[in-house]
């Protein structure tokens, strides 16, 4: 694949890496990674007058659903509100909101009663004024999602994401993974940046990363 | 199995570049299915990676292959080559991580592109532009990054924050009572820490550091009482810090990558009006985290001075410093012949300052320490330095920075007459308070004692005949030197050739 070279100027060639697999992501790569059931979704979301809400702490992966989600319909229109903005409601089918808790109440009044197809990620359930706009709403608790099994696909994933070349790297076991999940729950955030100090601790390959 | 598998070689071994070489390579695209592509693009670019959200210069593409068929079993090679960037440089932290990509694409249509990045290291190679030597002031790089506002849409984001912070303070009128009341501890504060120490001038010229360099910080205060301190300290530190997500889910972590203290002056008891003056150069240590500032990813350098009084407010004043590689910040390139120039010819040396240089030509070679430069010096110009002066600066050297031992020493050369070249750095006029009235209203010629790095400035009385000089040229003369510059660790010399 590439030049055999003396490799220890590069990051994290000594555990067969281009980085660490724990860091932040580009949104291309988060897509791609997400590793979320959201097929059961698409005929739903076909259907005007639908909506969707992903509800859940930060870190739980209501992010990752909206992703996933708008890697399924190209026509979607996405925005993440970020905090103390007045986000634009998009233009698409169906439209994405990402923290949806932060449109205004006009933004709501107008959106809601619209039908075209809706997806939220929201820290707030709407359901009542969902339903009052007349709107079919299917509610999602992201934090319910989650389990040592998916935990463990999730984690590795990432690590082969960031693989330099053919060979070993190291890896996340699956006791491991359920021990993460027993302590810190579904918030896949602080579960990385646990693993984050761990691979910047880590000074040779080994097969099982311990935490 | 994937339409095609690409890989990139790279022709330097260990993929290691300098800045402003020629990066090269090769690229192979292995064509596993019949298809057809749109192009093979190749896309150079640096990034961080780590634990914040990602920042990045500008993605430099060019197009390896046009539209075309490709068929399954052949194996398409594509050389490549392009100036590698001069900063920032290749730089693996705790959190913040730099490093340079070769990027190469297979645009298949209506498919997902066949993809490879490959990263190299970048170190410390010609010097950007933006570094003209001056050391005064922090310097702006002109980076690409995707996220840098214009000068006009600048304008308008300040001036519409500037509009917005208006309204927030006519609104806030009730909190005037708490604003005050906060403004006036602060200044009874300054005032009971001005009661003690008087007017504190803490001068830091340089805001520009090499590493591997010393940084000159001048202290001086003149106490109004009688009182006991803690230290007067200063302390030296390097921080990563990364931010990771957006709004209420962002969160920002600092790492520290170096933390020194240096002890300025023991605990003890300052007299009043005693003039404190201190004047110390600060060791920078030998390090890759160079100064970095982007928006989610930063490497800051800040020195901190603190005067520690016990159970009474302490004096402290923090500055950053902006960290380069010492390679940046170095006279000009070994390669450079004025160095071999004999002096005095009254021919004028070719201008080849670093800011008229062309960015556009072909890269350099690295400096090579065969050619005549620096490390080889012309016979001529050997000998004509003394080599009592060069006996003078190695005992400097060697002698402790801290201490008075610096200043002793030159005081004890100060009456012998010496012979020295001085590679020219710049001539000014001198003004202030001079070693010897004798030389006031005359000139100073700064620059470095050939064959040594020693910086020295050598003050020549009015009318005498330095005005031709300019930089980088080779000038002979005698002097006595006449004191020691911790400031800036410089020799000060009087010319005595034109006397």
């Amino acid at each position: 694949m590439t030049t055999v070279a003396t490799r220890s100027r590069l990051p994290f060639a000594h555990l067969n890496l281009r980085r660490n697999p724990f860091g932040a992501f580009s949104i291309e790569d988060w897509t791609r990674l997400a590793d979320v059931e959201v097929a059961e979704f698409d005929a739903m979301l076909v259907e005007p007058g639908t909506a969707v809400q992903f509800i859940g702490e930060k870190g739980y992966g209501k992010t990752t659903h909206l992703l996933a989600i708008r890697a399924r319909f190209p026509e979607s229109g996405y925005e993440h509100i970020d905090e103390g903005e007045r986000g634009e409601v998009p233009v698409g089918d169906p439209v994405m909101i990402d923290e949806a808790q932060r449109l205004t109440w006009w933004q709501r009044h107008r959106l809601f009663r619209s039908r075209v197809p809706l997806v939220l990620g929201t820290h707030k359930d709407f359901t009542r004024e969902l339903v009052k706009a007349g709107r079919q709403v299917r509610t999602v608790a992201v934090a319910e999602r989650m389990n040592p099994e998916r935990l463990t696909r999730i984690l590795n994933a990432r690590i082969e994401w960031v693989r330099r070349d053919d060979g070993g790297v190291p890896a996340v076991s699956f006791d491991i993974a359920a021990g993460l999940f027993e302590r810190f729950g579904p918030d896949i955030r602080t579960i990385q940046y646990e693993l984050y100090k761990t691979f910047q601790k880590m000074t040779a390959r080994t097969s099982d990363v311990e935490v | 199995m994937s339409k095609c598998d690409i890989s990139i070689e790279f022709d330097a071994e260990n993929r290691t570049y300098r800045g402003g070489e020629t990066v090269s390579g090769r690229v192979l695209v292995e064509v596993n299915k019949d298809l057809t592509s749109n192009g093979i693009k190749l896309i150079h670019f640096w990034q961080t990676h780590g634990y914040g959200n990602t920042d990045s210069g500008e993605r430099i593409e060019e197009m390896l292959d046009t539209d075309s068929q490709l068929f399954a079993g052949e194996v398409r090679t594509y050389p490549f080559s392009f100036v590698a960037d001069r900063q920032p440089l290749t730089y693996h932290g705790h959190y913040v991580n730099i490093d340079h990509y070769v990027r190469v694409e297979v645009d298949v249509p209506w498919a997902i592109d066949p993809k490879l990045e490959e990263d190299y290291v970048l170190l410390a190679g010609e010097t950007p532009e933006e570094v003209t030597g001056k050391r005064d002031e922090i310097i702006e790089f002109e980076d690409e990054t995707a996220t840098q506002m214009g000068p006009v849409v600048k304008a308008i984001v300040f001036t519409l924050l500037g509009a917005v912070l208006l309204v927030v303070a006519f609104v806030a009128l009730w909190l005037l009572p708490i604003i005050l009341l906060v403004a006036g501890i602060f200044w009874i504060r300054k005032k009971m820490v001005s009661g003690r120490l008087g007017d504190v001038q803490l001068k830091t010229p340089h805001l520009v550091v090499g590493a591997g360099e010393d940084w000159p910080l001048e202290l001086t205060f003149t106490p109004k009482k009688n009182f006991l301190i803690n230290g007067i300290e200063v302390k030296m530190s390097c921080c990563e810090s990364a931010t990771s997500g957006h709004g209420t889910n962002s969160t920002t972590r600092t790492h520290t990558v170096v933390e020194e203290v240096h002890v300025l002056e023991p605990a003890g008891q300052l007299a009043a009006n005693e003039r404190f003056e201190r004047q110390v150069a600060l060791p920078f240590p030998e390090t890759g985290a160079y100064s970095f500032d982007d928006s989610d990813n930063n490497i800051t350098w800040t020195v901190e001075v603190r005067i520690d009084i016990p159970r009474f407010p302490d004096w402290k004043s923090k500055q950053t410093v902006q960290l380069l590689p010492a390679e940046f910040l170095e006279e000009p390139a070994s390669g450079d012949h004025r160095l071999a120039m004999p002096a005095g010819d009254g021919v004028k040396p070719e201008s080849v300052d670093r800011e008229q240089s062309d960015p556009g030509t072909e890269p350099q070679q690295p400096a090579d320490d065969t050619a005549v430069g620096i490390g080889a010096p012309s016979a001529e110009v050997a000998a004509a330095g003394s080599s009592e002066l060069y006996d003078l600066i190695e005992q400097v050297n060697a002698a402790d920075r801290f201490g008075n031992r610096r200043e002793d020493l030159v005081e004890s050369w100060s009456t012998r007459e010496l012979d020295v070249v001085v590679t020219v750095d710049r001539v000014s006029s001198t003004f202030g308070s001079v070693v010897d009235s004798a030389y006031q209203n005359g000139q100073t010629v700064q620059g470095t004692v050939v064959e040594t790095d020693q910086s020295i400035e050598v003050l020549v009385r009015p009318g005498g005949s330095v005005d031709d000089l300019s930089r980088g040229d080779q000038w002979r003369t005698r002097v006595v030197v006449a004191q020691w510059d911790s400031l800036y660790n410089r020799l000060v010399a009087l010319d005595v050739a034109s006397r």
